[in-house]
């Protein structure tokens, strides 16, 4: 006569055992967020990075001019290859993931020699991954981890989640961040494999900008990250708004900067530069 | 022993979802409503005023939470020549609207065009007080703040603020949210009795860029109104 009573019982017992299932966390009110927009492409020879700049804590923008891409492996001038990683999440977990995953790739390369002083991309993806899983249940960390793989001669690029899910990204393309969700269909739509570097650069480009235009999380510039055989190299846009855009439209979506005369208003007094 | 320990059960759970459900207002009709989250939002509106009139300045995007959905909302109003700004929910700011427009017709239809009575700033300041504080007496507040901007009753410039619960009071230079604490500064900083026209708009203008660096909302388009001296 046990049985009857323990059928009555079991919905409340799991409901109160799911409750202490640990979970994920979520980022604490007020802590400081990559809320984030990460794009990453390949093309012919390489690999695209392509990051926006912005730090909230809430609705403030902490810092207007943050760097998301962390250089995990770097080569030698003139060398080129290399990985990087982008973070999103919180900004503190990441950069420690970052200096992390650093700390431990050199420690090896001086245990197993010269040759590991280029490690693989997969190897590092995979290195990241599992100090992710050490920390999951209070890391609030999600990255793309890209590089250029010297052996196939072509880039590679990873996506770990928040949980540890590890994703090799054969399209040739990836996104990240809050903003990721808004260029998505952009990105399935416009990515087309083999590209040309400044082909591939202009659409990682755009791609940032619009999800900048729509997700309140991303803003500021775009930091972009271009791994190729020969080089690394860095740089950033700052117009705010697409290239393909008509030069109307770019001046309508320009900053508060350039005061335009209203009509019924006096013209303001005070100009700044754009 | 078994219906027993069933009807324990029961009125424990329905005990706990009575104690911890919110408390539930009803409007005139009765019908049940709970106070809401914002769900559209604008973000700061900013007011000065200067020599001979008094200015109002907002972006012109409604949020829809952290995603910058509506890029040509209009949080700046003239209801029956008022200037009214919004930030907050934006369904709530177009209901007061409604409710505003809704008073000045019925007061056209009673008294005529000519004889109407016209409201001026100070007037619909006070009356918004009223409503929002009553609606923040029923737990069910219109979640937003509200910039009236205009003139009074003498024809002197006015400049005042009432918030959600129903808070008010009237300053030469008033911002609402982000703006409350990154525009202020600058704007008592920077505010002179005799600003003329120009030098306000370019002190607006200029706290509004900064708003737009440093508020994760914002948008680097704005709407700017006026009441001058000739209206």
């Amino acid at each position: 006569h046990n049985v009857p009573m323990l059928r009555l019982l079991l919905p409340f017992v799991l409901s109160v055992a799911l409750c202490c299932c640990p979970s994920v966390r979520a980022t604490k009110p007020g802590e400081i967020s990559l809320g984030t927009t990460l794009v990453a492409a390949c093309f012919k020879g390489g690999v695209v990075v392509g990051a926006d700049t912005r730090t909230s804590a809430g609705a403030y923008v902490t810092n207007r001019y943050a760097t998301k891409i962390a250089s995990i492996v770097e080569n030698d001038a003139g060398e080129g290859g290399g990985v990087v990683i982008c973070r999103s999440g919180s900004a503190a977990d990441t950069q420690f993931l970052a200096d992390r995953a650093k700390w431990e790739l050199r420690e090896r390369s001086y245990r197993l020699g010269v040759l590991q002083d280029r490690p693989p991309v997969g190897q590092v993806a995979r290195l990241l991954r599992s100090l992710m899983l050490e920390e999951s249940q209070d890391m609030v960390a999600s990255l793309i981890c890209a590089g250029y793989n010297s052996e196939k001669g072509c880039g590679e690029l990873y996506s770990i989640s928040q949980t540890g899910s590890l994703i090799h990204e054969d399209a040739g393309y990836t996104a990240g961040g809050s903003g990721s969700s808004y260029i998505l269909g952009f990105l399935d739509r416009e990515y087309k494999a083999n590209m040309s570097e400044e082909e591939a650069v202009d659409f990682v480009t755009t791609a940032v900008q619009l999800a900048m235009a729509r997700d309140g999380s991303s803003g500021g510039v775009v930091r972009l990250v271009i791994l190729a055989a020969d080089r690394q190299e860095e740089r950033m846009v700052i117009t705010p708004s697409p290239s393909k855009a008509s030069s109307s439209q770019r001046e309508a979506r320009g900053t508060v900067a350039t005061s335009k005369s209203l009509p019924g208003f006096a013209n303001p007094l005070h100009r700044t530069k754009g | 022993m078994r219906l027993s320990l069933l009807l324990f059960l029961t009125t424990v759970t329905t005990l706990l979802t009575m104690i911890s459900s919110s408390s539930i207002a009803r409007t005139s009709a009765g019908h049940r409503e709970h106070t809401r989250r914002p769900i559209v939002t604008g973000t700061s509106v900013l007011g000065l005023k200067y020599k001979g009139g008094v200015m109002l300045a907002a972006d012109t995007l409604a949020s829809y939470g952290s995603m910058a959905k509506y890029k040509n909302a209009r949080r700046l109003v003239e209801v029956d020549k008022v200037l009214l700004g919004a930030g907050g929910e934006y369904s709530d700011f177009q209901a007061i609207q409604d409710l505003l427009k809704a008073n000045a017709l019925e007061e056209e239809c009673m008294s005529g065009l000519h004889d109407r009575h016209r409201s001026n700033a100070r007037e619909t300041w006070n009356y918004l007080r009223a409503v929002m504080y009553n609606r923040r007496n029923k737990m069910n507040p219109l979640w937003n703040d509200l910039v009236v901007a205009g003139r009074d009753a003498e024809g002197k410039t006015f400049l005042g603020w009432v918030d959600k619960i129903g808070t008010t009071f009237e300053e030469d230079m008033i911002a609402t949210g982000f703006g409350s604490y990154l525009a202020i500064p600058l704007l008592r900083e920077r505010y002179r009795d005799d600003l003329d026209e120009g030098e306000a708009r370019a002190l607006l203008e200029d706290c509004m860029r900064i708003l737009f660096y440093r508020d994760c909302r914002a948008l680097n388009r704005i709407q700017i109104a006026k009441v001058s001296e000739d209206t």
